[in-house]
């Protein structure tokens, strides 16, 4: 996938007030020398125009990637709070942690990503997929508090735990956790459905994780998974799914 | 034209315009994948009697399939794509839907709507079954419906791809007897099993009941094909060589003249050989169907021998 990559020169830290302007979908499709009087200032550019758009040696930004439509941002580092905000489409891979509401509402917005895929490779905050109503948010490393707080719909997976009341609130979506040693504090919201195995809507979740290029455990994609049902104080349409064996 | 003794006519096959759609079906293991296939082609030889024409494309290793679980490609043929919707809905509620284990996604998923392709809802129709428990998911731009079973959940694709395809494809194995030329058809649909893009919908890939358009009755759209039938030697206008007591028809959909074309090449160089009058092709004069497989054509390339 062709793009430019845009390296922070640094010497200039409080000349980027957040980072929503770094999005391949507006930053991508910029000749070289727009894209230089754009982000010139800030960023040493490599590469060509393309939908995939790299950046580099950031200092820790809030909305990065909020309400991408399209494309591809990878980011080099960690991240700030409101990871791909409202996105609405597009892939965003995070080779680091990120902060608080990945995937969550931007600013003005009533509902978080409504499309799209988000990646963080190690850790995300707290309130991953606040308010989601659709889309995939994989974290590869631990999640803070709620993951899937207040969801709408779409799907979250967890690769480490603990997890501390995933999915509290939610109406619809599933969240998945593929640790199989974590503690699930749940809300009390959701009740157990049983022990399952072949549950093919997470084989396909998990083969588009790895997909993803998200390593995820030996076993997780065939294994058995406790079901949740929840949260019966609103829907009681969400899932919350926990790999045991 | 002759190929290991056997005279292959200067005739075509006569084909028509179809429309096709391919599921994928994946299930627990290969046995259960093998009944879900079973099910869903059965009663689907043709569409003088039957609502498509369905044949098994080729069976799935996990890794070439949605969820990673052994799977098979069915490729279902109909007239118009309204007729195959149907079908295939009813199909896959009534055979798939009941299966043990089984999920059915969209073997043609980048197909979209113009004039040459449809999408035919298949999951969003079936849904409904879930009496509003079913859930949908989306994963890489795909959505697929889970209606809650008593096994779990059967997983279905929202919308299956369906292309502009052939139907009617189709050899003549003229023998000596019928065991003969029953091993004979035999090893042409063997040749085609592996091919791509094509089925053999009828039993074991061979019809004996080869038919002709009409009938002497009210209401029969077609009937015996009396000029290949042997026990009519004497008394119809046969067009059955000397020394030949058996014919088969090995019928073959594709979705592509490339395809069927492969597939009667690949079916008439295994079909010759010992006892094997001769290899020929059914059409109507030309009058009827819009593709012409001229056999000779088709084996260009293929040396004749004595």
């Amino acid at each position: 996938m062709s793009g430019y990559t845009l390296t922070y020169k640094g010497h200039a830290p409080v000349g980027l007030a957040d980072g929503a302007a770094l999005r391949p979908d507006l930053l991508g499709e910029l000749d070289r020398k727009s894209l230089e009087r754009a982000v010139g200032e800030h960023f040493d550019i490599a590469g060509d125009q393309g939908n995939c758009l790299t950046v580099r040696n950031l200092p820790v930004l809030s909305r990065l990637g909020a309400q991408m439509q399209r494309g591809m941002l990878v980011v080099e580092g960690n991240v700030g709070t409101d990871l791909g905000a409202s996105m609405a489409g597009g892939l965003i891979r995070v080779i680091g942690s990120a902060g608080d509401r990945v995937g969550g509402p931007d600013r003005g917005c009533d509902r978080g990503m409504t499309g799209g895929e988000i990646v963080v490779q190690g850790d995300g905050g707290d309130y991953a997929g606040l308010v989601q109503a659709a889309g995939l948010i994989v974290i590869g490393g631990k999640a803070g508090r709620s993951p899937g707080y207040r969801m709408l719909a779409g799907t979250i997976v967890i690769c480490r735990g603990p997890l501390d009341q995933p999915g509290l609130e939610m109406r619809r979506g599933t969240v998945i956790c593929i640790d199989r040693q974590t503690q699930m504090a749940l809300g009390p919201g959701f009740s157990e459905n049983g022990t399952f195995d072949q549950l093919q809507v997470v084989r396909l979740v998990l083969r588009r994780v790895v997909a993803l290029g998200v390593n995820i455990e030996n076993g997780a994609m065939g294994g058995r998974f406790v079901h949740y049902s929840g949260d019966r104080f609103e829907l009681n349409k969400g899932e919350l799914l926990q790999w045991v064996c | 034209m002759l190929l290991h003794g056997t005279v292959i006519e200067d005739e075509f096959a006569e084909a028509f315009r179809m429309w096709a759609s391919r599921l994928v079906v994946t299930a627990v293991d290969a046995s259960w994948v093998g009944i879900a296939a079973r099910q869903v082609c059965g009663y689907g030889t043709s569409v003088i009697g039957c609502d498509a024409e369905v044949g098994l494309e080729h069976m799935l290793e996990p890794a070439q399939t949605p969820d990673g679980r052994p799977g098979a490609a069915v490729l279902l043929f109909a007239f118009k794509a309204e007729s195959l919707s149907k079908a295939i809905v009813n199909r896959t509620g009534q055979c798939l839907m009941t299966c043990p284990t089984t999920a059915v996604y969209d073997g043609m998923p980048d197909v979209i709507e113009d004039d040459d392709m449809a999408r035919i809802d298949l999951g969003k129709t079936l849904r409904f079954f879930g009496d509003g428990h079913q859930r949908s998911k989306v994963v890489a731009g795909r959505r697929y419906w889970r209606v809650p079973v008593m096994d779990g959940e059967f997983v279905v694709e929202e919308t299956v791809g369906a292309v502009k395809a052939i139907g009617g494809g189709n050899l003549l194995v003229s023998g000596k007897d019928q065991q003969v030329t029953l091993t004979a058809a035999g090893r042409a649909v063997a040749a085609m099993a592996p091919l791509p893009d094509v089925v053999t919908p009828f039993p074991g890939g061979i019809a004996r009941s080869g038919s002709k358009v009409g009938s002497r009755y009210k209401g029969m759209f077609a009937s015996t094909n009396d000029q290949y039938c042997p026990t009519l030697r004497s008394v119809s206008d046969t067009r059955l060589p000397d020394g030949v007591g058996c014919v088969y028809e090995i019928v073959v959909n594709g979705l592509s003249e490339q395809a069927i074309t492969a597939a009667l090449r690949a079916g008439i160089e295994s079909a010759c050989g010992n006892n094997i009058v001769s290899v020929s092709a059914g059409n109507y004069g030309g009058n009827l169907g819009k593709f012409h497989f001229k056999l000779h054509k088709v084996m260009q390339g293929s040396v004749p021998t004595a």
